[in-house]
C-alpha cells in the first residue's frame, strides 16, 4: 500500500472513532426526560380524550423516541471509560433483549388475544417499530442506571 | 485482579476523590478498581502509577483466576 491510501485509512480510521465516541452533553438528558415525560403525557391525554388523529399519536410517540434517544446518547456528569464500558454492556443487553422480545411478543399477543378476545381473527400481531424500540430503550437506560449503582 | 491502590492512597494520605480528580475519571470509578470491580485500561494503571511513583507491576498484581 503506499502513502496516500494509508493517509486514506487512517483519516477513515479517526471518523469512525469519532462517530463511535459521540456523544450529547450532559445538559442533554434533562431535556431528554422533558420531551420524553411531556410526550407520554401527550399520548396519555390523547388517548384519554378519544383523539383518532393517527399523525398525532405518532408524533407524540416519535416525541417519547427521541427523548428517551437524549438519555440514552447524554454523556453522565463525570464522563470515563468505566461509564463507557458500562453503557457498551447496558447497549449489549438491551439489544438481546429486543430481539427476544420481538421473537416472543407476537406470540404472548396470540396466547392472550387467543384466550380472552371473542373475536375470530386471532392472526399473530406484529410488533411495531416504535413498541420494540420503547423497550430497547427503556432496557437500556434502565440496564445502565442498575449497573452504575451496583459498582 | 488485586490491587494496592488503597494502601498506596494511605501511604500518599489521599483520598479516592482526590485520586479521581487527579487521573479525570470519576469517585465511583476508583471505588471499583480498588474492590476489583474493574478492571482499569491501560492508560488509567500508568496514570495511577505515575501519581504513587511505583510501576504499574507493582500495584496490580494477576491472580491465578486471570
Amino acid at each position: 500500500m503506499n502513502n496516500t491510501t494509508n493517509k486514506i485509512i487512517e483519516c477513515e480510521r479517526k471518523k469512525i472513532h469519532q462517530l463511535f465516541g459521540f456523544q450529547l452533553h450532559h445538559k442533554y438528558k434533562l431535556l431528554g426526560v422533558i420531551i420524553a415525560i411531556s410526550g407520554l403525557c401527550c399520548l396519555f391525554i390523547f388517548r384519554m380524550s378519544a383523539g383518532e388523529a393517527e399523525i398525532m399519536r405518532e408524533v407524540f410517540r416519535k416525541l417519547i423516541l427521541i427523548g428517551l434517544l437524549m438519555i440514552s446518547i447524554s454523556k453522565d456528569k463525570v464522563e470515563d471509560e468505566m461509564t463507557i464500558t458500562l453503557k457498551a454492556q447496558s447497549y449489549k443487553f438491551a439489544f438481546i433483549c429486543g430481539v427476544f422480545y420481538a421473537i416472543i411478543q407476537p406470540f404472548i399477543n396470540f396466547g392472550v388475544a387467543f384466550l380472552f378476545s371473542h373475536e375470530e381473527n386471532n392472526e399473530l400481531l406484529q410488533l411495531g417499530d416504535f413498541q420494540l424500540l420503547f423497550f430497547m430503550l427503556i432496557v437500556q437506560i434502565m440496564f445502565y442506571a442498575f449497573l452504575k449503582l451496583s459498582r | 485482579m488485586q490491587n494496592t491502590i488503597k494502601v498506596e492512597r494511605a501511604i500518599k494520605n489521599i483520598t479516592q476523590d482526590e485520586l479521581a480528580k487527579q487521573i479525570g475519571v470519576s469517585r465511583q470509578t476508583i471505588n471499583s478498581i480498588e474492590k476489583g470491580r474493574y478492571v482499569p485500561s491501560t492508560i488509567l494503571a500508568l496514570k495511577m502509577a505515575k501519581i504513587f511513583e511505583k510501576t504499574v507491576n507493582e500495584i496490580f498484581k494477576l491472580e491465578d483466576t486471570d
